[in-house]
C-alpha cells in the first residue's frame, strides 16, 4: 500500500480517543440516518400498501373519458372481452367490476355527498380490503354498506333506511331507497367518510336508465384487478392489453397512474431521506474538520520536517485529504451494519407508536410500524460521506499547504 | 549555467537579513566558502551567530537576501520552489537536532520514506533501508517505532534516512545536541565511516567540541560573518 496512505491511517490513531469519538459519532450518525430511512420507508410502504388494498387497487381498466371527467355516461365498452383477458392471465389474482357514481345520501334529516361503488360483493372483497373489514352486518347483495366514519356522521346504523340520489346515464335524477346492511371500518378515514358500497345487480338498471342494450353488455365504469406480483405489474398489464382485440377508448392504468400522489410520494421520500442523511453528515463534517485542524496544529513541526526532506506541497495536501477521508470512512461501515441489523430486527418485531394510532389511522395505517431495509441507499450514503469528507478536508489541507518548513520546525 | 569551479558546495557572498519588529536582523553577512567533495566539515560558532540560518540557506529551506549558493554544479538560489524541493529530495540529506522522525513509521519505513518520494520500488527501498540501518548499527531495530528507540538510536535512524537518497551533501544541524557522550561518539564514528565508505560530504552546524574535534574542515562564524 502507498506509504502516504499508510501514514494517513496511522496518523488517525495517534490520538485514539479523539479519533474514536469522531469515528463513533460518524457510526452513530450513519446508524441513526439509516434507521430513520428504514422507518420512513416502512411507513411509506405501509401507506402505499394500505392505499392499494383500500381503494386504489393494483390496476384498473376504464374508459379514457371516465378517467378524464368521471362522466357517468363513459361506460367501458365491451367489458366482457377484458374480463376474459383477465381470466386468461395467470398473473391476475382477482378482478371486480364497478359502476361509480357521485350521489347524495340522505339518512333521516342528515345528508352527505358520497361516492357510490356499485359492486359484486364477492368479487369486490377479493380485490379490496374495505369489504373484508365489515364490522357490522355484511357486504350485501341487496342493501348498502357504509364506512364507520360516515355512519357516525349521519347517525345511521344497521337496518336504517337511507335514500341515494344520483343522475343516470340519460341525465335523469333517480332516488333509490336502500337499507343499511353493513358497516366497514379499519381503512383510511378519508375513504370511510365518502365511499359507499351498493349492489351492482340492484343499482345497474337504475344507472343505465332502463337501457336494455347496455344491460345486456353488462356495462360498467371500471374493472379493478389484483396481481400476484406487483414487481411484474407492467408486464402483466402489457399482456392484458395485447390480449384484447378491440380496446376502443379503454385504457389500463397501473396504481402509479391511478394515484400519482402515491408514486410521487415514493420519489419525494427517496430524495427527502437522502437530504435528511446529508444534513446529519453535514453536521458531522464540522466535527471532522475541527479534529483535522487540531491534528494539523499539533503536527506543524512534523509537517515542516516532511517538507524539508522532500515532501511536496501537493503530497502534504494529499496526506491531509487521505487522513480526513479515512477518518470519515472509518465509522461509516459500522453505522451501516448497525443500521442494517437494527432494521432487520425491528422489521420482524415492529415498532409500536402508542399515542399516535388515531393519527396513523387517518391514513389507514396500523400503530405498529415495520421498518424496511434500504440497501439501495447505502451507495449514495457512501458517496455523501466521501463528498463531505473531501469538503471537510479542504480547509485543514489548505492550512497545511501554507506551512513554511523553517517556521514549522521551530514550533515546539 | 555551470559552476565557476569544482567544489561540491560554493557559497558566494551570501547575505540573509530578516525583518523584525525591532528592525532588520543581519543573520548572515556576506559569507563565502567552498567545500570539497567528500569533506567532513563543521560550521561552528556560538548560539545566534547564524550557523543554522546559513545551513538552512544551503539546504534551500530558506531564501537568501543576496548572494549565490552552488551545490554540485547547480545554483540552488536560482531555482523555483518546486525545483528546490526536487533538488533537496535527490541531492541533500538532512539530520536535525531533534531527530524529527515520523512517529507513525517504524525505523525502516522512516529511512525508506525519502526513497518512496523518489519513486524507488518497494523491494529496493526496503533492501537499502535495512542496509543503512545495519550500517548505523541498528540491525534488529528495523521494525521499532521512534518511541521505542533511545535518542541516540533515533539520531542514527535520522542519519540513515539522510543517506537513503544517496545525496551529494548531508547537512546536520546540531546533530549531537541532545545526545550523551557515548551516543555522540558512536554517531560521529558512524557518520565518519559513511563519509569514507559512501564518499558523502557532511557539513555540520555545531558548537559541540566533540564534533569540532572530529571535523576535517572548520568554518567559524561570528556575528554572521566567517572568521579567518
Amino acid at each position: 500500500m502507498n506509504l502516504l496512505i499508510q501514514m494517513a491511517w496511522r496518523n488517525i490513531w495517534r490520538s485514539p480517543w479523539r479519533s474514536g469519538v469522531v469515528v463513533g459519532s460518524m457510526a452513530l450518525g450513519v446508524w441513526a440516518g439509516v434507521f430513520m430511512m428504514g422507518l420512513a420507508q416502512g411507513v411509506n410502504d405501509a401507506r402505499t400498501a394500505a392505499a392499494l388494498d383500500d381503494y386504489v387497487g393494483h390496476a384498473q381498466i376504464t374508459d379514457s373519458n371516465f378517467t378524464a371527467n368521471q362522466d357517468v355516461q363513459a361506460l367501458l365498452a365491451q367489458p366482457a372481452q377484458w374480463t376474459a383477458a383477465l381470466d386468461a392471465n395467470p398473473e391476475v389474482e382477482s378482478w371486480s367490476e364497478r359502476l361509480v357514481l357521485m350521489a347524495v345520501l340522505q339518512a333521516g334529516a342528515a345528508s352527505a355527498p358520497v361516492q357510490i361503488l356499485a359492486v359484486d360483493p364477492e368479487r369486490e372483497s377479493r380485490v379490496f380490503t374495505a369489504p373484508r373489514n365489515v364490522v357490522e352486518g355484511e357486504l350485501s347483495s341487496e342493501g348498502i354498506t357504509l364506512g364507520q366514519k360516515l355512519a357516525e356522521q349521519l347517525g345511521a346504523g344497521l337496518g336504517d333506511r337511507v335514500v341515494l340520489s344520483f343522475q343516470d346515464v340519460r341525465g335523469e335524477i333517480h332516488t333509490v331507497l336502500f337499507a343499511v346492511e353493513g358497516i366497514y371500518d379499519g381503512v383510511s378515514n378519508l375513504i370511510e367518510g365518502v365511499q359507499v358500497y351498493a349492489p351492482l345487480a340492484a343499482l345497474a338498471p337504475e344507472v343505465l336508465g332502463g337501457d336494455s342494450l347496455a344491460m345486456a353488455r353488462g356495462a360498467v365504469h371500471q374493472i379493478h384487478f389484483r396481481v400476484q406480483n406487483l414487481d411484474s405489474l407492467d408486464a402483466t398489464v402489457a399482456a392484458i392489453q395485447g390480449a384484447v382485440a378491440e380496446p376502443g377508448s379503454a385504457i389500463v392504468r397501473t396504481w402509479r397512474g391511478i394515484s400519482p400522489d402515491l408514486s410521487y410520494a415514493d420519489e419525494v421520500l427517496a430524495q427527502s431521506l437522502l437530504l435528511f442523511m446529508a444534513v446529519i453528515l453535514f453536521a458531522m463534517a464540522f466535527g471532522i474538520l475541527n479534529t483535522m485542524l487540531m491534528a494539523i496544529l499539533e503536527r506543524t513541526r512534523e509537517l515542516g520536517m516532511l517538507m524539508a526532506i522532500g515532501l511536496t506541497r501537493r503530497k502534504i495536501f494529499r496526506l491531509v485529504v487521505w487522513e480526513t477521508l479515512l477518518l470519515s470512512f472509518a465509522g461509516m461501515p459500522i453505522g451501516l451494519i448497525l443500521g442494517h441489523v437494527t432494521i432487520a430486527v425491528t422489521s420482524r418485531t415492529g415498532i409500536t407508536l402508542d399515542g399516535v394510532d388515531k393519527g396513523l389511522a387517518e391514513f389507514g395505517l396500523q400503530s405498529t410500524i415495520y421498518p424496511v431495509s434500504v440497501p439501495e441507499y447505502y451507495l449514495p450514503i457512501a458517496v455523501l460521506v466521501a463528498v463531505l469528507g473531501l469538503l471537510s478536508s479542504l480547509y485543514p489541507a489548505r492550512k497545511a499547504l501554507k506551512l513554511n518548513p523553517i517556521e514549522s520546525m521551530r514550533v515546539l | 549555467m555551470s559552476a565557476p569551479s569544482q567544489p561540491l558546495l560554493r557559497v558566494d557572498h551570501v547575505v540573509k537579513t530578516y525583518e523584525s519588529s525591532a528592525g532588520p536582523v543581519h543573520a548572515v553577512q556576506g559569507v563565502s566558502l567552498d567545500l570539497q567533495r567528500g569533506a567532513f566539515a563543521a560550521l561552528v560558532g556560538p548560539s545566534g551567530c547564524g550557523k543554522t540560518t546559513l545551513l538552512n540557506a544551503i539546504g534551500g529551506l530558506d531564501r537568501v537576501t543576496s548572494g549565490q549558493i552552488w551545490i554540485d554544479g547547480t545554483e540552488i538560489t536560482a531555482l523555483t520552489d518546486r525545483e528546490t524541493i526536487e533538488f533537496r529530495l535527490h541531492r541533500i540529506g538532512f539530520v536535525f537536532q531533534a531527530y524529527n522522525l515520523v512517529p507513525v513509521l517504524n525505523a525502516w519505513e522512516n529511512v525508506a520514506f525519502v526513497m518512496e518520494l523518489q519513486g524507488i520500488g518497494v523491494r529496493d527501498r526496503r533492501d537499502r533501508a535495512f542496509e543503512l540501518l545495519a550500517a548505523v548499527g541498528l540491525t534488529g531495530k528495523e521494525l521499532q517505532r521512534p518511541s521505542q528507540l533511545s535518542g541516540g538510536q533515533q539520531q542514527r535512524v535520522a542519519v540513515a534516512r539522510a543517506l537513503a537518497s544517496r545525496p551529494s551533501l548531508v547537512l546536520a544541524d546540531e546533530p549531537t545536541a541532545n545526545l550523551d557522550s557515548k551516543s555522540t561518539e558512536t554517531l560521529l564514528d558512524i557518520m565518519r565511516d559513511l563519509n569514507h565508505q559512501e564518499g558523502t560530504t557532511f557539513l555540520f552546524s555545531t558548537h559541540d567540541q566533540r564534533v569540532i574535534n572530529r571535523a576535517e574542515t572548520i568554518f567559524r562564524l561570528e556575528d554572521g560573518q566567517l572568521a579567518r
